[in-house]
């Protein structure tokens, strides 16, 4: 088993590795080089001085040997200077990632709240009034565009009722007790788990009436078990195994959503500084980031096939 | 020439029962003729507007909707119903042209992975679970400084991630096709490999791709207003739908229909969309049996 994890894990790092060279070519040929603004704003700066700083930050040398001296930086933990904070970027990162783990993970666990209740509901109780309503709800939830539905909250519950704050992060508060920290993250936490909730619960209850048709549920129930037993113990649990690959692909469209939303309340997390440092030019964020997302991504995806491992033993790890 | 006449009447059975299905599926119906509707107001409506899209007329800014100007007018003075409109067609346009550059890449890639097989086949289905875990949106936001956000930049900066699906799609169904008999006999006949996937195995996949294309549609056009609404889209003068959507925020509190109008415009059309998509699923499954 362990040797099986050691080997998934070190399958991961040419994906990721694949994805920052990928991200390094983009940034480096994108229309509008940092040096090239700075410099095209400043008329005093003479053309040696130009070249001296080029050659200052290795900007004259090929993309492959910068992506080069780049990744070498990064294997020995230094992932630069933040061009718009003036800080290392070593240091901004960490309350980030901590702000975007806690909204995109309360947001996971909200979906499965929601989704896998009213999944196994609407399977059990299949073309009823509640089934036909809740995939009616969850089409609407799978349309809405995450902006709008920012939006639309904003207006509704800190507009218009005044409830709640239209952005911002609880950290900024003087005392941060349990009460500010739902106030401020209520709205962000259920405009990023819409989507998710919405399009898991539709796969649940599929997945549901799937395995209740099954041989071994219909034994369950004939040996005498309790309905609920039946439904829990012998029928949920298979229908759950699938879910943990959905988990895991739903991540990069976590992300995704994640930069709107972050955006849209002002939260600050990753998806906010990715967004600033991409308007603002800032490489080095942009990168720390990019590899982040990507470690992230490759994590999730080891975990769920670890899990899988685990919880279905007709898989067999090679 | 009786064969003939046979095959044709057969033919057409299927999509008259496509068709049948389809118009049993009552919010598939109704999504088909809202999404018609509001293809229709974009691309006709202009026509009886007598506004400018782009003119600003500062005397009138933030007027709220009214007789005048029903759906009102934005921070700059701009009808905002004219803006619908044409902001519709580009956002439209821009939807439709996504899913079909998607359809052919994904076809291409799909079919060429799951005829070939072999190490042609992982490496695509490599490359294809890659592009599939990088989050999109990020990338897209670096992307789009390329082409300077023109139409056709973000049409092909958004097709380049929206194909995987497709592509995963054919190769699966002509994984499950490539081994059926009608193929053996078609290869034993001296056809083509050509010839091959595309009358004999591509056709059998019409079904699944179709209601794929349908839900790429909606991702591009979702897509498309994510990357407009940062700013990073389509840019101004032309207006797409969620372009209008960055100053709204501003203006929640005077000017809420600035947020309100644009935003339910995108959410009917993806909503029209989905339940399309749905009713397709059903309507296109040959095993589906008509009742009644």
């Amino acid at each position: 088993m362990s040797q099986y994890i050691l080997r998934r894990f070190l399958q991961m790092i040419p994906t990721v590795l694949i994805i920052t060279v990928a991200v390094f070519w983009m940034l480096k040929l994108a229309p509008g080089d940092p040096l090239d603004l700075l410099l095209a704003g400043n008329p005093d700066i003479s053309p040696e001085h130009v070249e001296h700083i080029k050659k200052l930050y290795g900007y004259d040398r090929p993309i492959y040997e910068q992506y080069g001296r780049w990744l070498w930086q990064v294997v020995q933990g230094n992932l630069g200077y933040s061009r718009i904070y003036h800080r290392p970027v070593l240091s901004i990162i960490p309350d980030r990632l901590v702000n975007t783990l806690v909204l995109t993970g309360s947001s996971l666990l909200l979906s499965l709240l929601v989704a896998i209740p009213i999944g196994v509901y609407t399977a059990l109780r299949q073309y009823s009034i509640l089934d036909y309503l809740f995939s009616f709800l969850s089409f609407f939830g799978i349309a809405m565009p995450v902006f709008w539905f920012g939006l639309i909250l904003i207006l509704l519950l800190s507009v218009q009722l005044k409830l709640l704050p239209p952005g911002g992060h609880y950290s900024l508060e003087q005392d941060v007790g349990i009460f500010t920290v739902l106030r401020y993250s209520i709205m962000p936490v259920i405009v990023l788990s819409l989507f998710s909730m919405a399009s898991w619960m539709r796969y649940m209850r599929s997945g549901m009436l799937e395995v209740i048709h099954e041989d071994y549920v219909r034994t369950a129930r004939a040996k005498g078990l309790a309905e609920g037993r039946v439904v829990v113990r012998h029928a949920l649990k298979n229908a759950l195994i699938p879910m943990v690959t959905l988990i895991a692909l739903s991540i990069p469209g976590l992300i995704s959503g994640a930069v709107l939303t972050e955006t849209i309340f002002s939260w600050p997390g990753m998806g906010r500084l990715i967004y600033d440092s991409l308007i603002n030019n800032d490489f080095n964020i942009a990168m720390a980031v990019f590899l982040i997302f990507a470690f992230l991504v490759a994590l999730f995806n080891l975990a769920a096939d670890i899990l899988y491992a685990f919880i279905d033993p007709r898989v067999v790890y090679t | 020439m009786a064969s003939e006449l046979i095959q044709e009447q057969q033919t057409r059975t299927y999509w008259q029962d496509v068709w049948q299905r389809l118009r049993r599926h009552r919010v598939a119906l109704a999504a088909l003729i809202v999404f018609g509707l509001i293809i229709l107001y974009s691309t006709g409506g202009p026509l009886f507007s007598s506004y400018s899209v782009s003119k600003t007329d500062l005397r009138s800014r933030l007027i709220a909707p009214s007789t005048e100007h029903y759906f009102g007018t934005d921070e700059l003075g701009r009808d905002i119903a004219l803006r619908i409109m044409v902001g519709g067609r580009v956002s439209l346009f821009v939807g439709f042209s996504v899913a079909l550059v998607s359809l052919l890449i994904g076809v291409v890639i799909g079919s060429t992975s799951g005829y070939f097989g072999g190490h042609l086949d992982s490496v695509l289905m490599r490359f294809t679970d890659i592009m599939l875990s990088i989050p999109s949106l990020p990338l897209l936001l670096i992307l789009s400084r390329y082409g300077g956000g023109s139409v056709w930049s973000i049409i092909l900066i958004l097709s380049v991630f929206s194909w995987m699906g497709l592509a995963r799609i054919v190769r699966g169904t002509i994984l499950s096709i490539k081994q059926r008999d009608f193929v053996e006999a078609a290869r034993m006949t001296g056809a083509r490999n050509g010839r091959i996937v595309f009358r004999h195995i591509l056709p059998s996949t019409l079904a699944p791709v179709i209601v794929n294309a349908t839900l790429t549609l909606g991702f591009a056009i979702i897509a498309e207003s994510s990357l407009s609404y940062l700013g990073l889209g389509v840019q101004p003068p032309t207006p797409t739908w969620g372009q209008m959507l960055i100053g709204a925020q501003q203006f929640m509190e005077t000017a809420p229909w600035l947020a309100l109008i644009p935003g339910l415009f995108l959410f009917v059309t993806l909503l029209c969309i989905n339940f399309l998509g749905d009713g397709l699923r059903d309507a296109l499954d040959p095993k589906m049996t008509l009742q009644n």
